[in-house]
């Protein structure tokens, strides 16, 4: 499998990440490789960690990413342009992370990551408190930890939660309300 | 108000924990993802993504398609079976084969359904280029299998098992793959390229029917014989591209031919019957485990698989030496688990 050699190209692609975002949107619908590069590194980063935060592991977040960026030139097609669009990429990329949470089989390897994590995995640079507090939302169930992630650290008002889980916007409060209780009581019980 | 300093207390909790949880840094993703997301596209991979569905409706139509799909399933299966079975059969003309191919799971074959619906879609990884057959070594492999419902309650379901051969077809040489389900009793026996692993020839007798199936390089020809009414014999056949693929059958023989490692990912074409035709299985290394079975404690690679509509985020542990099939554990419906659990083994390991 040989990729597209154009992307290779470092100058073109500055030059094309200079470019204004319309413009950016534009080259990728049409599959502009360069513009989907830039995209990535405009954005990337950002997406992964919320991917991360909602699925619990690296190569989960790293597939959601993936599949993301290898469908957008495509999906931008359908992006209206009403809104900011890191604000729409951030809501289809927990739609695509919330569906593999969905597929299933994903607990028992967040609860193995968090405990390689705890013995010294590669996030022990972090202090301890830190860990202890990413080890308790991993912990979570995913009903409870989506909720958690969506409206206190990525910031979504409990009407975008509810629309992105398909739930009403009062089972997202009482949800938030059962994951603070059960985070806090994990979070004492580690004390 | 006693409620009030709780609250308040709470909500201070809470703003603690958020600017907390906010500074905490995930890992960045790896270098080489943008290569990988443009290597995909330059290979001709594509998703559809949801952008503007109601995920929760979008959920609830497929259920209720699938709620709709079973039970026509099940009211036209026991149709058949009561017509079957009913008095006075022997006077009536036997049920159509049509009929005889939908009640045997996991069949309906490819060709005999009906041609592909669609080109097959684009693999997840890139395509393994070569499987190594070389590293393929004779034996037989017996599982146990059991199903665990709500995670609590495990039924055994019999055994399975799969013997691998040296044999020779039409003076080449060739693997004998026999797969053997207990205590149904069914047989499935294929021969496939001692390199390649492409399949050159299946047979499939249940009770009351022989299927047969033959591949050359560009086709797949079907028969299916009722062994009460031979004249009634249904000849069929599809085309394949000529690229590489393995059948269904043979995933678990193709794994001992992987290059398996840290991070390993890579997707084969597998000759599906219910996909009805072609679909790319991907696979990919998502860690390293020790596990015991009732065959001994293995150090096992553990793959993550899906790709076919009925394969999705199954869990394969490969023993990391000799590239057997140790478990797999696949989830066929919410609530329920289907486990594979190595019993025993005749093999040497690889040569």
């Amino acid at each position: 499998m040989s990729p597209d050699p154009a992307w290779r190209s470092k100058p073109v692609r500055r030059r094309t990440a200079s470019l204004p975002l319309a413009h950016l949107v534009a080259a990728a619908r049409s599959g502009s490789a360069d513009a989907l590069g830039a995209l990535y590194e405009r954005y990337g980063a950002g997406l992964y960690r919320l991917a991360y935060r909602l699925l619990g592991n690296r190569e989960d977040a790293e597939d959601v990413v993936h599949d993301l960026f290898v469908g957008l030139p495509e999906a931008l097609r359908r992006y209206e342009e009403r809104g900011a669009l890191e604000s729409w990429l951030k809501r289809v990329t927990a739609r695509v992370a919330l569906m593999r949470l969905r597929a299933g089989g994903r607990r028992r390897e967040v609860h193995l990551a968090v405990a390689r994590e705890l013995v010294g995995g590669d996030s022990s640079a972090a202090p301890p408190d830190s860990r202890l507090l990413q080890a308790a939302v991993d912990r979570l169930p995913e009903h409870l930890r989506s909720v958690l992630v969506l409206k206190e650290i990525e910031g979504y008002s409990h009407a975008e939660v509810s629309e992105l889980l398909g739930i009403s916007q009062g089972a997202s409060r009482i949800r938030l309300m059962r994951a603070v209780r059960r985070l806090r009581k994990s979070l004492e019980d580690a004390r | 108000m006693t409620w009030l300093p709780k609250l308040k207390k709470s909500e201070a909790w809470l703003h603690r924990f958020r600017a907390k949880a906010r500074a905490l840094e995930p890992p960045e993703p790896s270098t080489e993802l943008l290569e990988r997301i443009l290597a995909s596209r330059a290979a001709g991979a594509r998703v559809v993504l949801e952008t503007d569905d109601h995920p929760r409706n979008r959920s609830r139509s497929v259920r209720r398609l699938a709620a709709a799909a079973t039970v026509v399933l099940v009211v036209g299966a026991s149709a058949v079976l009561r017509w079957h079975q009913g008095p006075g059969n022997a006077a009536r003309q036997a049920p159509p084969l049509d009929d005889l191919t939908r009640l045997m799971f996991p069949w309906p074959s490819m060709a005999l359904a009906q041609q592909p619906d669609a080109p097959p879609s684009r693999p997840r990884y890139g395509s393994v280029p070569d499987l190594d057959g070389a590293r393929l070594h004779a034996g037989e492999w017996r599982y146990q299998v059991r199903v665990k419902t709500d995670g609590i309650l495990t039924s055994e379901r019999g055994r399975r098992a799969y013997a691998l051969a040296e044999a020779t077809f039409g003076g080449h040489p060739v693997w004998r793959i026999t797969t053997s389900w207990h205590p149904q009793g069914f047989v499935d026996s294929i021969l496939v390229d001692r390199a390649t692993l492409r399949p050159l020839r299946r047979v499939f007798q249940p009770a009351r029917v022989r299927f047969i199936q033959e591949h050359s390089t560009d086709s797949l020809r079907e028969w299916l014989v009722r062994r009460a009414a031979p004249q009634d014999t249904v000849r069929s056949a599809v085309a394949l591209p000529n690229a590489p693929l393995i059948d269904w059958l043979t995933t678990k023989v193709a794994l001992q031919a992987l290059p398996l490692a840290p991070s390993w990912r890579g997707s084969l074409y597998v000759v599906s019957t219910a996909a009805r035709g072609l679909a790319p299985l991907n696979l990919r290394v998502v860690g390293r485990e020790t596990i015991t079975v009732p065959a001994g404690t293995f150090d096992c690679w553990k793959i993550k698989a899906d790709g076919p509509d009925y394969v999705e985020n199954d869990l394969i542990w490969v023993s990391r030496h000799e590239h057997w099939v140790i478990k797999t554990r696949s989830r066929p419906a919410y609530d329920t688990e289907f486990e594979e659990l190595l019993v025993s083994h005749t093999s040497q390991g690889p040569r």
